[in-house]
């Protein structure tokens, strides 16, 4: 049988930085698996970025997610192009790949190799703290900046290791690698990081912890009611219930924006307010979790 | 007292590393808890987290219960102010966690 071939092209931007992006970003992607789903046999994707002028790091961590969905189900996945986003994925890919000993080795420039794997509990803080000094390089970030970025994403990154791929135990199991990507923009004063993992996601996790008349709350509302305070899942004696609302807390003294897209549902914080959505097709559905920190520099 | 947590502590899961750091306190003699002050200013932000710190409360509620109020009082030394803000709200609102094969008083 012949080998199936898809070619997609990719829009001007692929973009996370709003609720709306975000969404439309993933749908783009998730078409793709999708597709693959419905193909047999497995064959191969091309994702032509030939057009694409502008990847943020929340969008490249989507991508990565899409390209890990399918070569589970058989298929290879490429991105092509020689535009301004294929030189970042195509950049970040060759570092990513390379082994620690490798990377160490690997010449930097300013800004570059924000890509990163979180394998393992033990060794995630050293990561972050190599991830942090890398994403500050050029971007003015001041010592503060950059230890309240690492603070965030080891919040972030420990609610996935300690939920891990089934939510509710509390041992540790080997999952999928947690990724981290981020981009600071000496310019605007910004800096984007993004961590996704393929964890239970946050409303598998909670809903079965929350009170009766939570259980039927949609995927929003219940990622909304795990930023409170004191609500927890305690699949471990440490779950306290703090590190979404500390994140949160964080955010809002910032001035900056955080998303919290899982499942079907997403929580945004902008302006010291929360809002949540929960969209309708289930096609468009998130396993895991994808957190996205906009945050101001030197605020 | 004061103690320098980087003499402990490593670099390993933060909830294990707060664990580790009340288990070295709990083992020796001459902490003492009601004065105790723990220098984390050497330790990396990506550690001091909220898992780090209920690690240790934890920890402290398991094996010796009756300093859980003086261990919530310690006073940290920490890097920056943002630390100090976490921090000082982790301490009052840790709830401890009591297993359900824990033996009942």
């Amino acid at each position: 049988m012949t080998k199936k071939h898809a070619h997609t092209v990719s829009p001007r931007r692929l973009d996370t930085s709003s609720p709306d992006e975000l969404i439309a970003t993933h749908a783009r992607l998730q078409r793709l698996v999708v597709k693959a789903k419905a193909g047999k046999p497995p064959g191969s994707v091309n994702y032509d970025l030939s057009e694409c002028e502008s990847i943020d790091p929340g969008a490249l961590l989507l991508m990565m997610y899409a390209g890990a969905k399918l070569g589970e189900l058989g298929w290879d996945a490429y991105a092509t192009g020689e535009g301004t986003a294929h030189a970042i994925v195509l950049h970040n890919l060759t570092h990513f790949n390379l082994s620690d000993e490798e990377r160490k080795q690997f010449p930097k420039e300013v800004g570059e190799f924000p890509l990163r794997a979180v394998k393992d509990a033990n060794h995630m803080v050293a990561e972050l703290d190599d991830w942090a000094s890398t994403v500050r390089q050029g971007a003015g970030a001041n010592p503060e900046d950059v230890a309240e970025w690492q603070t965030q994403i080891a919040e972030v990154t420990t609610n996935a290791i300690q939920h891990g791929p089934t939510g509710l135990s509390p041992e540790r199991q080997p999952m999928p690698p947690i990724l981290l990507a981020g981009h600071a923009d000496k310019q605007t004063r910004r800096v984007q990081l993004a961590v996704i993992d393929r964890g239970a996601g946050v409303p598998a996790v909670l809903r079965p912890k929350l009170p009766e008349h939570f259980k039927g709350e949609k995927d929003g509302r219940i990622i909304k009611e795990a930023c409170r305070p004191g609500v927890t899942s305690r699949c471990s004696p440490q779950n306290q219930g703090a590190g979404l609302p500390t994140l949160v807390g964080m955010v809002k003294a910032n001035g900056g924006t955080l998303q919290i897209f899982s499942h079907r549902g997403l929580v945004h914080v902008r302006n010291g307010k929360m809002y949540h959505r929960t969209h309708d097709k289930s096609d468009r559905r998130l396993e895991g979790t994808l957190t996205i920190l906009t945050l101001r520099i030197g605020a | 007292m004061r103690v320098n947590a980087k003499e402990i502590v490593g670099n390993g899961f933060p909830p294990d590393e707060g664990k580790r750091l009340a288990d070295a306190l709990l083992t020796r003699q001459d902490v003492t808890w009601n004065d105790l002050e723990i220098d984390l200013t050497a330790c990396t932000p990506a550690l001091l987290i909220s898992a780090f710190f209920n690690g240790f409360l934890q920890e402290v509620f398991e094996k010796k219960k009756m300093i859980l109020d003086d261990a919530r009082k310690i006073k940290w030394h920490l890097q920056f102010p943002f630390q100090n803000d976490n921090v000082k709200r982790w301490m009052s609102d840790f709830k401890p966690f009591v297993r359900d094969d824990a033996p009942r008083a």
